[in-house]
């Protein structure tokens, strides 16, 4: 039987989607109070439904990852970790920012 | 109800320390895969823990009973910038974890060999360690000011 392995460039892209829904929901929600609203009703909470979406990408680009296995050990692109690095960084500062204007 | 919290800061600070197990397991010369995937793993499953027993103790109790304190008190701003950002940062640590130990499991081999890969690698474990100082000590300030 041939061996699968799972779809990593998949994982890495479910993880950069994720990051960026954090960065662009936590500032546009505190930026357009509708769209916060609409995730405090839907999920009675804003940070419970950033949290659940979150999780949802993820699982989902998981599942994909695990459907789309391959039966050659491909090679993960070196970029795609380092798009998640950069993203994650940009995303942080963003939100640390974004909470200081607002604080001080 | 404080049971959570204290949950979520004991297992947050072990979420943390798993991390730096990581970025310095990543260090060595030899790399141990055996310690970077458990090293991994824990990490990952602390902050899985750490978001829900923190997440139900900010909905439940934090929202409606100390923030106002915070905000009415001398120092506002903890509540304003150090919470506001915390609590959003918090969210990025379980997904870069889980893809570090998803690394560790699928490509183990090949951060062994390849030392471009390997930097990538480091650059990403230094970030999640980062960023868990960053939420502790938030919680540090957060909690002085309450």
């Amino acid at each position: 039987m041939t061996r699968r392995f799972l779809n990593q460039a998949m994982v890495l892209w479910g993880a950069i989607i994720a990051v960026l829904w954090i960065s662009l929901s936590t500032i546009f929600g505190e930026l357009l109070q509708p769209f916060k609203d609409f995730l405090a009703v839907t999920f009675t909470h804003h940070w419970i439904g950033k949290s659940i979406i979150t999780v949802a990408i993820v699982f989902l680009f998981f599942c994909a990852a695990w459907m789309f296995r391959r039966t050659d050990m491909q090679t993960i692109p070196r970029g795609l970790v380092w798009l998640l690095f950069w993203v994650s960084l940009c995303g942080v500062i963003a939100i640390i920012i974004f909470f200081a204007l607002h604080a001080f | 109800m404080t049971t959570f919290l204290i949950a979520h800061i004991v297992i947050g600070l072990i979420g943390v320390m798993a991390s730096y197990a990581v970025l310095m397991g990543l260090l060595k010369k030899r790399l141990s895969l055996a310690f970077l995937k458990t090293a991994g793993f824990a990490a990952f499953l602390a902050y899985i823990t750490s978001w829900v027993t923190g997440g139900y103790y900010y909905v439940l109790r934090y929202g409606p009973v100390v923030k106002p304190i915070i905000k009415d008190g001398g120092s506002p701003w903890a509540h304003a910038f150090f919470m506001e950002a915390k609590e959003h940062i918090f969210l990025f640590m379980p997904v870069l974890a889980f893809v570090l130990w998803v690394l560790f499991v699928a490509a183990g081999a090949r951060i062994e060999k390849d030392a471009r890969f390997k930097s990538a690698i480091i650059a990403l474990a230094s970030l999640v360690t980062a960023l868990g100082i960053y939420v502790a000590l938030s919680g540090v300030v957060i909690s002085g000011a309450h």
